[in-house]
């Protein structure tokens, strides 16, 4: 069985590229910044040390880079590939482009689209790649970040 | 070359290492704080060994997180730049699985500095290199830094 058209490119629900979909909100906690950046072993005071970072550049303690990445947020559209394997999707790559630092007290909202469906062949097969554009706002309606991800997963039967 | 707050810097300087030894527990911690389990969404999607790993109890199933690797990468570059530094984009590349316990070393170089009217940019390639010499993590960094 392949999921692939006659053309060789794999099926899926066309409708949803570049569709924008609202995936959710979320306050941003100055208790949930420290735990995120200590996790990491992070000793910037201006990530841990609400002291410090209150009299600081930012008046605030900001999010540490990747804090991003722990907002929760809804799933957004699936383009519903029917893989033909059992095997387990990966984060390929990201590009994050930051616009604005995320400070404690701000209330993010995050829209989301998928941008490209397409497959390749690698060493270990046919590999289908999903990539997504994730745009985060904060309450001022201003862009904090844009997130350009891709998820690879393996499906040797395409 | 140029000044970023009073300190020169060049094409070809290096920035780290940063050592990072990721722990198990370590591992698990950042994956709840991080809601890598339990919760619906794409996290889930993206991280089905570290959830199935969480969820049945399967340590050895359990791999450290791209979020968290990321986040060592960035601490590498925030830890070098000083706080009129504003990183500005990354391009990453996840290579490889990282491992609980494997001994990462995030370390860098800058490949281009340009001048402009109000800031510079500087460009990095920043990197994780494991114990058996191999990069799991690649990344393009841009950093602009205030005048």
């Amino acid at each position: 069985m392949s999921n692939a058209n006659k053309n060789g490119e794999v099926n899926f629900d066309r409708g949803v590229l570049g569709k924008e979909i609202d995936i959710g909100s979320h306050y941003v906690s100055e208790a949930e910044l420290v735990s995120y950046a200590k996790s990491l072993g992070e000793t910037n005071p201006i990530y841990i040390d609400p002291v410090f970072a209150n009299s600081g550049p930012h008046r605030s303690i900001i999010a540490t880079p990747g804090y991003y990445t722990a907002i929760p947020l809804k799933p957004s559209l699936d383009p519903n590939i029917e893989f033909t394997t059992n095997s387990f999707s990966y984060m390929a790559g990201q590009k994050v482009i930051y616009k604005n630092h995320i400070k404690a007290g701000d209330t993010l909202h995050a829209r989301s689209q998928v941008t490209n469906v397409y497959t390749k062949t690698g060493r270990s097969g046919a590999l289908i790649f999903i990539e997504r554009k994730t745009t985060y706002l904060n309450q001022h309606n201003d862009t904090v970040l844009i997130v350009e991800s891709s998820n690879v997963r393996a499906d040797n039967k395409l | 070359m140029t000044q970023v707050l009073n300190q020169p810097h060049s094409v070809g300087d290096e920035i780290g290492p940063l050592t990072k030894i990721p722990s198990l527990e370590e591992t698990k911690y950042f994956a709840k704080l991080s809601r890598l389990n339990g919760r619906d969404g794409r996290f889930l999607k993206e991280n089905n060994d570290i959830r199935q790993g969480l969820e049945n109890g399967i340590e050895e199933a359990i791999i450290v997180s791209s979020w968290q690797s990321m986040g060592y990468l960035t601490q590498l570059i925030t830890n070098w730049m000083p706080y009129n530094g504003f990183l500005a984009s990354i391009d990453i590349r996840f290579r490889r699985v990282i491992k609980p316990n494997d001994i990462l070393i995030c370390k860098g170089i800058i490949t281009d500095i340009l001048q402009q009217t109000d800031q510079t940019l500087v460009m990095l390639d920043v990197f994780i290199e494991n114990q058996n010499s191999e990069r799991p993590l690649q990344a393009v960094a841009e950093i602009l830094f205030s005048h």
